[in-house]
C-alpha cells in the first residue's frame, strides 16, 4: 500500500527510508516561489486565479492547490497572521511600516521590499530596548485562524503539515537595529546587542507559545528562520556564537519542545558548516535551505558527514544551476543531490530558498519531475 | 618609535578606537612623521584585518569596528596631513545603484578604500546614472564603482557605464562592480574594468586600476 504525504514525510524526517524523496514547494516562507516567477508556472498550467501574497517582503505567493497536486507536493503550510493592534502603514509611494516600526520600500522594476528604516538604529541605550513598543502577544491576530486551517489539514487532507512560529532574535534584532549597528554592537557592546537579544527573545517566545498553544499538537513540522551564514562562512565567529547566541536560542528551542512534539525545521542561510554541529545540540531536526553552493555546505561534504544525525530540506542549487542551467544541468543537479542526501532517508527535496524571477519554468519542472522520478527508494 | 605603530597596527586589527586615536596622538607629539602612521600604523592595520576576512579568520563585527578605528585614527591625522604633500591614491565615486536599497557591503568598500588612502565620494542607494556622472565630473574621479545585491539591478550596470561614454568621460574613469550576484565574467560581458568579490579585494582592485589609469 502506497504511503500517504504525511507518512512519508516522516519516515524521511526519521532517518527511514519512505518510497520516495518527499517534495516541498510553498509550504513555508522560503521554500517557494516570488510572484513575479510564479506567472510562468501558473500559465504553464493553464491557472488564471488570482495570485495571494503569502509574504509580504520577499513577494512570495500562496501556489494555487492544482499546481500543488500535479507535482505531488508532500506539504501544506500553515501561516499565522501579525498583530491587529499593529496593522502595516503605507509609507510614501512604495513602502510600508510594519507592525515593529520597520519601513521598507519597493522601488519600480525591483522583486522586493528592502529594509530602509530601523526604529531602534544610532545611539540608543538599554531604556530605548526596554521601553520599545513590543506588539501585545496576546493580540488575537497571531491565531486567528491557525487551529481551523490546521485542524481542516489535519481530518480533511493527508498532507505534512507544517506551521510557522516567529523567528527567536536573528533577524527581528537585525530589523530594529539596523544591520550595521547590529554588527558593530556585537564587536563594540556586547551588553547592548545581548540586551537587545533578550528583549526581541521575550516577545518572539510569547508569541511562540500563543501559536503553538492553539497548533502545536496537529503539526508534522514547525519552522522558523535565523540566518547566520554569508557566502563564504558564518555571519559570526563560531565563537561569538556559542557565547552569545546559542544560549539564547537554546531557550527558544526548549519553549519551542515544551509545545510541541513536530520535527523543527530551522531555516538557516548561507556557509553554516561550521555551526552545526552546534545547531543539532540545539535540536535542529532538519535544515533548511542547504545552501550548497557556499563555502563547505556541498551535499557531498554535508550527506557523509552529517547524515543520520540531520536532515536536509532544499538543497537544489538557486545561485546557478536553477536561474542559469540548462534542463539537462538541472536534472543532472537534483540527482547528484538525491546521491548525497537521500540514502538512509532524511532528504526533502525543493530548491535552496524560494524560486526567484528570471527562473525558467522547463526547470522548475525538471526539478519536480526528476525528484519525484529519480527520488523512488531504494536510490540507484 | 615603531613601538608607536605597532600598538596602532594591533589596535586597529583589535577594532580598540580609543587606544587607536590616543596612539597616533602619541605618535604625533613624537614626532613621527604623519604619512608613517598612516601608512606603517593605520593602513597596515586594516590591511592586516582584510586578509583575515578574506581568509574566514575574521567576521563582519570584527571587520566593522576595525574600520571604524581606522576612520578615527585617519580623522586625527588629517590636520596633519594637510599641510604634507602626501599624494593620495585615487578618488573613488561609490553608490548603489538604481532601484538597490542595500548598502553594507558597498559601505565596508567605502570604508576600507578610505581606510588605504583613497578619496571616496559616497552616493548613498538607489543612484542614478546621471548622479554618478555628476559626482564622478565633479571630483574628478578616476573609479566609480557600483553595487549591486539583486539581479535585476545589476543590469543598471551597462547603463552608467553607456551614460558616462556619452558624458564623454568612459575613456578617463574606470567602472568597478561588486555585490552578491555580480562576478567576474559579468563584469567582463559588459565591458567594466574592474571586480571585488569583497570589501578587501575591493582594495586590491582599486589599487590596479587606478595604475592603470596612470600609465596612459
Amino acid at each position: 500500500m502506497p504511503l500517504s504525504h504525511r507518512e512519508r514525510v516522516i519516515r524521511a524526517l526519521r532517518h527511514q527510508e519512505p518510497d520516495r524523496v518527499p517534495l516541498d514547494l510553498g509550504s513555508t516562507y522560503n521554500s517557494g516561489i516570488n510572484v513575479i516567477a510564479y506567472q510562468k508556472l501558473k500559465a504553464y498550467f493553464g491557472i488564471e486565479a488570482e495570485d495571494t501574497i503569502l509574504h509580504k517582503w520577499q513577494r512570495v505567493v500562496v501556489v494555487h492547490e492544482p499546481i500543488l497536486q500535479a507535482l505531488d507536493i508532500d506539504f501544506r503550510g500553515v501561516f499565522p497572521g501579525g498583530p491587529d493592534s499593529k496593522p502595516d502603514i503605507p509609507v510614501g509611494e512604495d513602502g510600508y511600516q510594519d507592525e515593529f516600526g520597520v519601513v521598507r520600500r519597493k522601488p519600480p522594476g525591483v522583486p522586493y521590499y528592502d529594509l530602509v528604516k530601523s526604529p531602534l538604529t544610532g545611539p540608543i541605550t538599554v531604556r530605548d530596548i526596554v521601553n520599545f513598543p513590543w506588539p501585545d502577544p496576546h493580540d488575537p491576530g497571531y491565531t486567528r485562524g491557525v487551529r481551523d486551517k490546521l485542524l481542516d489539514l489535519k481530518e480533511n487532507t493527508d498532507y505534512a503539515i507544517t506551521l510557522r512560529i516567529p523567528g527567536a532574535f536573528v533577524h527581528t534584532s537585525q530589523f530594529l537595529r539596523g544591520f550595521e549597528d547590529w554588527f558593530i554592537d556585537l564587536a563594540a557592546d556586547e551588553k547592548l546587542a545581548a540586551a537587545l537579544f533578550d528583549a526581541t527573545l521575550e516577545h518572539s517566545s510569547a508569541v511562540a507559545e500563543e501559536i503553538l498553544k492553539v497548533g502545536g499538537d496537529l503539526i508534522d513540522v514547525v519552522h522558523w528562520g535565523e540566518d547566520l551564514g554569508m557566502q563564504n562562512g558564518p555571519i559570526v565567529s563560531p565563537e561569538l556564537f556559542r557565547r552569545l547566541f546559542k544560549p539564547r536560542l537554546k531557550k527558544y528551542f526548549d519553549t519551542v519542545k515544551k509545545h510541541t512534539s513536530a520535527f523543527i525545521h530551522f531555516h538557516c542561510c548561507g556557509s553554516i558548516y561550521k555551526l552545526l554541529d552546534d545547531l543539532i545540540e540545539l535540536g535542529v531536526d532538519v535544515i533548511h535551505p542547504v545552501q550548497v553552493a557556499a563555502k563547505n555546505m556541498d551535499s557531498s561534504i554535508l550527506g557523509p558527514e552529517f547524515g543520520g544525525r540531520l536532515s536536509f530540506w532544499g538543497g537544489v542549487d538557486t545561485q546557478r544551476v536553477l536561474p542559469s542551467g540548462t534542463t539537462e544541468e538541472v536534472k543532472a543537479e537534483v540527482r547528484r543531490r538525491i546521491e548525497d542526501f537521500a540514502p538512509g532517508g532524511g532528504y526533502i527535496l525543493g530548491a535552496v530558498h524560494n524560486i526567484q524571477p528570471g527562473v525558467p519554468v522547463e526547470n522548475i519542472i525538471a526539478m519536480y519531475e526528476t525528484g519525484k522520478e529519480y527520488g523512488q527508494y531504494p536510490i540507484v | 618609535m615603531s613601538d608607536y605603530l605597532n600598538t596602532i597596527t594591533g589596535a586597529v586589527q583589535k577594532g580598540n578606537e580609543k587606544l587607536v586615536v590616543q596612539t597616533v596622538a602619541k605618535a604625533l607629539g613624537a614626532g613621527i612623521a604623519p604619512q608613517e602612521i598612516l601608512n606603517k600604523g593605520l593602513i597596515s592595520g586594516i590591511q592586516a584585518v582584510g586578509q583575515l576576512f578574506k581568509d574566514g579568520e575574521a567576521y563582519l563585527p570584527e571587520v566593522m569596528i576595525s574600520t571604524r578605528a581606522t576612520k578615527s585614527g585617519i580623522e586625527k591625522l588629517k590636520p596633519h596631513l594637510a599641510g604634507v604633500d602626501i599624494p593620495k591614491k585615487g578618488t573613488v565615486v561609490i553608490g548603489s545603484v538604481k532601484g538597490d536599497m542595500h548598502d553594507i557591503g558597498k559601505n565596508l568598500v567605502r570604508l576600507m578604500l578610505e581606510s588605504n588612502g583613497f578619496e571616496v565620494h559616497d552616493l548613498g542607494v538607489d543612484v542614478s546614472a546621471d548622479s554618478f556622472i555628476r559626482a564622478a565630473q565633479e571630483a574628478n574621479a578616476e573609479i566609480v564603482a557600483l553595487s549591486a545585491l539583486l539581479t535585476t539591478t545589476m543590469v543598471y550596470i551597462p547603463d552608467v557605464a553607456k551614460a558616462l561614454e556619452q558624458a564623454g568621460l568612459r575613456s578617463k574613469v574606470k567602472i568597478m562592480i561588486g555585490g552578491a550576484p555580480i562576478t567576474r565574467q559579468f563584469a567582463d560581458e559588459v565591458g567594466v574594468e574592474g571586480y571585488g568579490e569583497d570589501c578587501a579585494s575591493a582594495v586590491d582592485e582599486a589599487d590596479r586600476l587606478v595604475e592603470l589609469t596612470r600609465r596612459r
